[in-house]
Formats: C-alpha cells, structure tokens, sequence
C-alpha cells in the first residue's frame, strides 16, 4: 500500500472522512514533502504530496487521489529548463481542473516579483486559478483556503443530493 | 529596412570616481528600462558599449523594420516589430479586416470568406497581395 | 497536448502576455513618469521612484494616440485595416501623419 493511502485509511479511521484532499507541489520534491508535513500539522485537511513536477503525473495524481485542493508553487528564477512561472502553473491549473472540476488550484509566489502581480490577478480574474499567495504562506491563509474548499465540497454535495431527490420516482 | 541604432536613447551620470551610470529608455515611450552598475572606461563610447552589452541590450526588445530598441510593452511580439510599426492585433479576432464579415472561427489564420490573412503583422501593402 | 476551448486558450494566452509585459493589456496597466521615466502602476498618481505628479493618461492612452482608432470601440487597428475587428465597424480611411517618440 502507498505511503498516501496509508495516511488517508488512519484518517478515516480518525473520523477525517469528510476533510478535504490538499495536494501540495512545490518547486523541489524537498519542499513538497515539507509542504506536505506542514499541512498535516496544521489540521483540517488530508494532505499529500506530489512530487513529480510534471504536469501529466500532477494531473494524474490529483485525479487518482481525488484531490479537493491543489497548491502549486511557481519559481520565477531564469535558467530553469522548465518553466514554473505563472503561465506554466496556470496551464497545469486549467489540465487538472478539465479532469477533476471540483478541485481549487491556488497558487504560491516567492515575494520580490511585482510584475507578476498583473498576471496572478489576471488569473484569478479568468477564474484559471481560485486565489494565490506572495510570500512564505502563512497558516491563516491556508486555512481560509481549506475553509473555501470545505464550503465548495459541501455546496457540491448539497447539488448532488438534491439531483439525486429529483431523479426519485 | 532597419536603421542602423547601436542603443536604445539613454542618459549618462558620471560619478565622482570617474565611473559611469547609463540609463536606458524605450526609443518609443520614454520608459525608463534600465540603470546600469556603474562602468569604468576611458571614454564615454567604450563604458556605453560595456553597458548595453553586458546589462542594456538585455531589456528591450528590438524592431525588424525600424531598428528601434523598446520596452516589452511597445512591442508587438507576435510580428517582431514595435507597436509603432505594428499595432497590436487580437490573436482572435471576431470580424475580418478586410471583408467585414463576423468569423466562424476566431483562431483561423485567414477569412473564410475574402481570403485575407486574418494577422497583418505589419505587412501593410503586402496583405493585399496574400490573396 | 490538451486542445482547449476558445475561452480557456484566449484566458490563458492573457495571463502568459501579462506576465511577460506584452500586449495592449500591460499598456492599460502601465504609466511613465514624464520626469524620470519608471513604469508605475495605472491607478498610481504619484511616482514610486520621484514623487513626481503622474499624468492621468496610460501607456494604452499614448499608444492609442499613435494610431488609427475604431470609431465604434475604440481600438487600435492596423494600417490596412478597412473594418475594426473587434466590433466590425466600417474604418475611417488611414491617416498619414508623423509620430514623435515621446523620448
């Protein structure tokens, strides 16, 4: 069994059935899996790790484990090979959400580049990312993402629900 | 065909110690694109070389047509030239330019119905003949 | 690769221009210092940099002054241009006059 599906069955165990799936990918695998340590400490949420950077494993991944919540990281500095800039994680954002709808794709931002400013409200204004973060992501604001998520998952199930009730005979 | 421009416009303050601090602008809007480290050269020419070589030249981007070294924001990246040369185009456009009729598909390359190439680029004269 | 709908394609295709600083969007967001000539912020009215009185007008302003403007919406069209392409609008015939560089 994977080292993921381990932790989803003790957190159903623990009553966590109901919290929502946060993935975190950042810009290396160790600051994924400290992101993921970090989400698990903070509560509220089931965390995971992704830690291939590749858009098709990302995608693969937030799709397989049914993921509510994805944070992605972008890295705006120049040499790279690939691209983690605003674009390059808007277009990740818009592959996850054609396969899983449901889940909130937020971005996190090294402080220092105001000229993405632009191009981060933009996305959010285009609705190809629900919200982002400048700066070292504080426990406040990741809540209110959960929070977010929470209220969507649960808007979602109320949906589903009441479809349910009008196809009863 | 391109004039032959060795910079984008600039300005130079000589501090005390002799060195040189040159100051970039986009030959269009007067956009301040760069503030050089200070240079230390013999003469003025050579520490503006040694700017725009190593530091200048890196924040504009340079027109095909007219040679004119600006800021990203006057340049028209989708037909190398700078805004002045070549205004900004929609990449999808809703009517023809040429025919007026509304397009099925904004993403084509050319009207369905007069043939026109849909992106001009600042071919000016030339678009005419694309038919 | 993914082909995506027309909405998600042109969202995208904004957001990549922004961030590079290119198209007519980074103009509407940007304005220069007439005394020192930094880039600030559209809603800015005093400069970051000089303190300087900023003008009320864009870069998108001044671009639009440089060029033939639909009469219906109001954007820049190309020389050859007969109807806008934004708005179908039948164009004014181009008008040949010399721009200055603000420089």
């Amino acid at each position: 069994m994977s080292l993921f599906r381990k932790r989803e069955a003790a957190a159903q165990l623990e009553g966590e059935g109901n919290l929502p799936k946060a993935a975190a990918c950042f810009a290396t695998p160790a600051r994924t899996r400290r992101a993921a340590d970090w989400l698990g400490e903070l509560g509220g949420c089931k965390p995971l790790g992704i830690l291939s950077d590749d858009c098709s494993d990302v995608v693969w991944q937030c799709v397989a484990e049914k993921a509510d919540l994805l944070l992605l990281e972008t890295d705006f500095s120049t040499g790279t090979e690939d691209t983690k800039d605003v674009s390059a994680r808007c277009d990740v954002a818009v592959e996850v959400r054609r396969q899983r709808p449901e889940c909130r794709v937020y971005l996190v931002c090294a402080a220092g580049h105001p000229e993405k400013l632009p191009a981060l409200d933009k996305a959010v204004e285009l609705k190809l990312i629900h919200g982002y973060f400048i700066g070292d992501l504080t426990a406040w604001q990741m809540r209110a993402w959960i929070a977010e998520t929470s209220e969507a998952m649960g808007r979602q199930e109320r949906r589903q629900r009441d479809l349910r009730k009008g196809e009863q005979p | 065909m391109a004039q032959t421009k060795r910079t984008a416009a600039y300005r130079c303050v000589t501090e005390p110690g002799g060195e040189r601090i040159f100051r970039f602008y986009c030959d269009i809007s007067g956009e301040l694109r760069c503030v050089t480290r200070p240079v230390r050269a013999e003469t003025e020419e050579e520490a503006l070389t040694i700017a725009w070589e190593t530091e200048g030249k890196l924040a504009f981007d340079r027109c095909r047509k007219c040679g004119r070294y600006v800021s990203s924001a006057m340049f028209n990246i989708n037909a190398g030239q700078c805004m002045d040369c070549a205004p900004w185009e929609d990449e999808y456009p809703t009517f023809c330019h040429r025919c007026g009729v509304k397009l099925k598909e904004p993403d084509a390359s050319f009207c369905s119905n007069c043939g026109a190439r849909l992106q001009v680029g600042g071919t000016e004269r030339k678009e005419g003949a694309e038919k | 690769m993914t082909e995506y709908d027309l909405r998600t394609k042109k969202a995208l295709r904004r957001v990549a221009l922004l961030e590079y600083g290119f198209g007519p969007e980074t103009l509407q967001g940007r304005k220069i210092c007439p005394a020192c000539g930094r880039a600030n912020r559209a809603h800015d009215t005093r400069c970051a940099d000089c303190g300087a009185a900023l003008p009320e007008t864009t870069l998108y302003d001044f671009y639009r002054s440089r060029h033939r403007c639909c009469p219906g919406c109001g954007v820049a069209v190309t020389d050859v241009a007969v109807y806008c392409p934004e708005c179908g609008t039948r164009l004014p015939q181009t008008r040949g006059e010399k721009r200055e560089a603000a420089v």
